[in-house]
């Protein structure tokens, strides 16, 4: 395709485009093997936020890492203690209100987040490694290696994310552990898919291929030359998914699958305020909680991908749920 | 005429493989004169025969391999004290026997349609999902009728209008309702559209005075519709507007988001510059041109969708008190009732299945690459 | 007398903060019945002097100067006006006719859908003249041509059957973007010839745009040399290959294989 046709889209909307990663599949330069990846390992992502919404998204993820941090000293009373008149409504001593039980909603709000945002981040990095290792070793090696990892993927694949996770929580039996086991379990799948298809064009690049020829170790070539191909687009895939994280980790304890009570968690809350509706704000602020944390990683993990170049964009997908 | 003769020969070659997904399973197999049609129906076929044979493996190993015994579930605390108790059982319910055996006992007990037995109900699993599963299926085709059209338009809206107000817009809303969490959607909508707004009627798929009708497919407006009972059928529907719409909105997004940007692959491609170089009103460039290149890659998230909305069906037909698989799934999953939840997990995952099954069918006979040689 | 005349055309495209000049003073003149070749490497603004003609410049295009089509200003023409001459009086086709092609309509209805939008032919009427207008560039088999998809045809008849729609309609004016370019050698030469008859039977005025000098050396009448958006040299073939005033041109021609040989 010749630069002088229109084919090019008229308007270029990612400035920081040269910064990230382009096509992994672009030969590079063969007489220096080692180059064109190394650049790579280098996301911008101050300026990737620098769109509107990556801003927002960082401003409000910075306020509820604040909020967890300093729960203890935020949260004005027990969050476990029944010490009220049950079903206050907001305002007054308790500004969100009290339960079912008299605990306070708004400590008991706080103190949730002390858990469900380390797990959630805990949850994605695991099946990120997990993923990414079984998926280079796909793509790497191919073959019966790449068959077997593969099809086990395609069978995760082969169940809606939540009820897998379901069906995988009630086996091992409620609580937080063995839901962060199951999300593990739904989860690495697409790490491994993006990573293997990554690894397999870059495998086959000229610029790895040249890097053989010299006599580099199989170790040497996916560590040095392949995974900076690799990282970003797991980087933006991780981002989009804390949010899948969270929200199935909320729809767990919804099921009584998650965190177990009184341990205060956005998701049993809701479940305890669908029989109260008369008593909406059980129910409406862990929600909220939920709801503003999910897009502030969406919003980040967005415009992060805006920013990858569009084929690799495509890999990473839409719809990464 | 030499020269078109040569051009002839090169006929076979130019003929290329059907889209991405399908094409790699496909192409892998080439069996000699079979039509491609009917050889990308039989690899669906069989891909969708080994899924499902996986998702029975998954099930079984899930139920076998946990720390929890099933011997102390069925029996209760006292029987289970008494080791000769728990032996008999065992051996009554072939827990003595080899991991591999009781595989294939499991697996001829799903083939003749049993799912196990509740814990809590002592009622048969199947006997109970198909019960409910025509109130879940009568919502998922309302729920995804919606999430389609919807999604599918505002994505081609956003993508026509990219970088202006109303396309940021879009993509914010659309981000924002794959951010929330279904069942607290349904919650608030519940709270706000029944209880303040008395909008919509309140939980059930009829009010409680109405009679269902008579159960012809279970989907109570089409049963309705075909006993001629309209009042009926309008107070179905009534029920089931505030559900789907709060079960489409994560849909809704997800659509929204994957059409831009299919439509926007599709925008920049020479095809539409030819249209446009044609003279062709606007209207037939979007529809005819963009709109139908863009719908392929968009058929296969369909299906994707759908599990989406089975997922969320599963959280939040309890919030309606809708008398689906979902609030089955729900009340297994509180009472921890493992024979009921495993069900769901292989009913929904076998649904799941087929529905992509058949959004594959749909995108073969919709490319002509694919149907045509 | 030449159907189409530009002049001093200037078009420059804004993205965000950068302006970048495409075209500086374009002017030169299309004739009817007469080939006039555009050449220069990617990047000269040549495909983009085509596209202006037909209304079709990138979104963020100022144009300005003056591209006369008997007596009309296409420059800054309302779009609506500029539509309704697209496809009826300036056609086009395209250098890849495997993408300029819906792979998912036929070829049939692509040839037909402007006739029957512009000049309200019947389906079936349609249908007739695309099996005639088919025949006419010499597509093999013209009538189960017309049911058929695009991948199930070669490259070069694709690209016959570009050349058919783009002539259905009686056009006045035909703009070639590299039509041979991503064919294989042995069709190119009958396309050329294809392009040749068709500008002579149907009197058409023919931009044809293309980066090889030879192709335009073997079937243009006048031949405009293009530098970064700048004419270089216009004149006769004869004028332009026997004697290159410009450096460029020069280079241009003697890179030709072969060239050596000839001199």
């Amino acid at each position: 395709m010749s630069i002088g046709t229109p084919k090019q889209p008229p308007t270029n909307t990612n400035p920081g485009a040269e910064a990230v990663p382009g096509n992994p599949g672009s030969p590079g330069n063969p007489g220096n093997p080692v180059d064109p990846g190394v650049r790579r390992w280098t996301i911008r992502f101050p300026k990737s936020l620098r769109t509107p919404l990556g801003f927002v998204g960082a401003v409000i993820l910075a306020v509820w890492l604040l909020l967890a941090i300093f729960a203890p000293l935020i949260a004005p009373f027990d969050p476990l203690a029944q010490s009220f008149s049950r079903l206050a409504p907001p305002g007054g001593e308790n500004i969100l209100g009290t339960d079912t039980l008299g605990r306070d909603v708004f400590s008991r709000i706080i103190v949730s987040a002390r858990t469900t945002l380390p797990a959630a981040v805990f949850v994605v990095i695991c099946s990120a490694v997990l993923g990414s290792v079984l998926g280079a070793i796909a793509g790497y090696f191919g073959k019966a290696v790449d068959e077997i990892i593969m099809r086990i993927a395609d069978l995760v694949f082969a169940f809606p994310t939540i009820i897998l996770a379901m069906v995988i929580a009630a086996a091992l039996g409620p609580g937080l552990k063995n839901a962060i086991i199951a999300i593990l379990l739904v989860s690495w799948p697409s790490y491994a898919r993006v990573t293997r298809s990554l690894v397999m064009t870059a495998r086959n690049s000229e610029y790895v291929i040249a890097g053989r020829l010299l006599g580099f170790s199989a170790g040497k070539s996916l560590t040095r030359e392949i995974a900076p191909n690799v990282v970003s687009p797991v980087v933006v895939l991780a981002t989009l998914d804390v949010g899948s994280a969270i929200l199935t980790m909320a729809g767990l304890s919804f099921l009584s699958l998650g965190v177990v009570p009184p341990t205060p968690d956005w998701g049993a809350m809701i479940s305890e305020g669908v029989s109260q509706f008369a008593a909406w704000w059980i129910a409406f602020f862990p929600g909220l909680c939920i709801l503003t944390i999910v897009m502030a990683f969406n919003f980040i993990g967005d415009s992060l991908r805006d920013t990858l170049d569009p084929h690799t964009a495509q890999e990473v997908g839409e719809t990464t749920s | 005429m030499a020269e078109a003769a040569n051009e002839g020969s090169t006929l076979a070659e130019a003929v290329p493989g059907p889209g991405a997904s399908a094409g790699d399973a496909a192409q892998r197999i080439r069996p000699p004169k079979i039509h491609p049609l009917l050889r990308y129906v039989l690899v669906r076929i069989g891909i969708s025969i080994l899924l499902i044979w996986g998702v029975t493996i998954v099930t079984f190993l899930l139920t076998n391999l946990v720390p929890t015994d099933p011997v102390a579930a069925i029996l209760g605390d006292r029987a289970a004290a008494d080791p000769e108790i728990v032996a008999q059982t065992r051996e009554r319910l072939g827990l003595d026997q080899p991991l591999i055996v009781q595989y294939f006992t499991y697996l001829g007990n799903l083939l003749q349609g049993d799912l196990g037995v509740s814990n809590q109900t002592r009622t048969p699993v199947l006997d109970s999902i198909g019960q409910v599963f025509p109130a879940s299926i009568e919502l998922g085709i309302g729920a995804i009728l919606i999430s389609v059209i919807l999604g599918l338009l505002l994505g081609l809206l956003s993508a026509l209008k990219q970088n202006t107000i109303l396309d940021h817009a879009i993509r914010t809303l659309s981000l924002i309702g794959i951010s929330a969490p279904t069942f607290w959607i349904a919650t608030v909508g519940y709270f706000v559209f029944f209880f303040k707004l008395r909008v919509v009627p309140g939980a059930g798929r009829l009010d409680p005075w109405i009679t269902p009708p008579p159960k012809v497919t279970g989907l109570y407006t089409v049963d309705a519709l075909l006993s001629g009972q309209m009042a009926t059928f309008t107070n179905a529907l009534g029920h089931l507007v505030l559900p789907s719409c709060v079960l489409a909105l994560f849909t809704i997004g997800l659509l929204t988001r994957f059409s831009r940007s299919s439509v926007l692959d599709v925008i920049r491609l020479d095809y539409v510059t030819a249209a446009k170089a044609k003279g062709l009103p606007t209207g037939t460039v979007v529809f005819k041109y963009i709109f139908r290149g863009a719908l392929v890659p968009i058929i296969t998230v369909v299906g994707l969708a759908f599990g989406s909305l089975l997922s969320g069906a599963v959280l939040t037909e309890t919030v309606f008190a809708w008398n689906g698989i979902g609030q089955y799934a729900f009340r297994g999953a509180t009472t921890l009732d493992l024979p009921v939840i495993m069900g769901v997990g292989l009913v929904i995952g076998i649904v799941y299945i087929l529905v992509n099954f058949i959004v594959d069918l749909i995108y073969g006979f919709v490319d002509p690459r694919v149907r045509v040689r | 007398m030449s159907v189409i005349s530009i002049r001093d055309l200037n078009l420059s495209v804004t993205t965000g903060k950068t302006t970048k000049h495409i075209l500086k003073d374009v002017s030169f003149d299309l004739e009817a019945g007469r080939i006039t070749g555009v050449a220069g490497a990617s990047g000269s603004g040549k495909t983009q002097t085509g596209l202006a003609v037909m209304g079709l410049s990138p979104a963020g295009a100022q144009l300005s100067g003056s591209i006369d089509f008997d007596g009309v200003e296409l420059v800054n023409m309302p779009a609506k006006a500029h539509n309704r001459l697209r496809g009826v009086q300036l056609s086009m086709v395209f250098q890849d006719p495997a993408s300029a092609f819906h792979p998912m309509l036929t070829v049939g209805d692509q040839i037909t859908d402007h006739l029957r939008h512009h000049q309200k032919v019947s389906k079936r009427e349609a249908r007739e003249r695309a099996v005639h207008i088919l025949e006419r560039t010499k597509v093999p088999h013209p009538t189960e041509a017309v049911g058929k998809y695009p991948h199930q045809f070669s490259g070069g008849q694709l690209q016959r059957i570009a050349f058919a729609s783009a002539i259905i309609c009686d056009p006045k004016v035909l703009i070639a973007d590299e039509p041979t370019t991503a064919l294989d050698v042995t069709v190119q030469a009958g396309i050329l010839r294809l392009l040749r008859e068709l500008c002579d039977d149907l009197e058409l005025a023919v931009l044809l745009v293309t980066h090889d000098f030879g192709v335009l050396s073997s079937v243009a009448d006048t031949i405009v040399v293009m530098k970064e958006g700048v004419v270089v040299e216009a004149g006769d073939r004869e004028a332009v290959i026997t004697a290159p005033q410009h450096e460029y041109t020069r280079s241009l021609i003697e890179s030709l294989p072969g060239a050596e040989v000839s001199q």
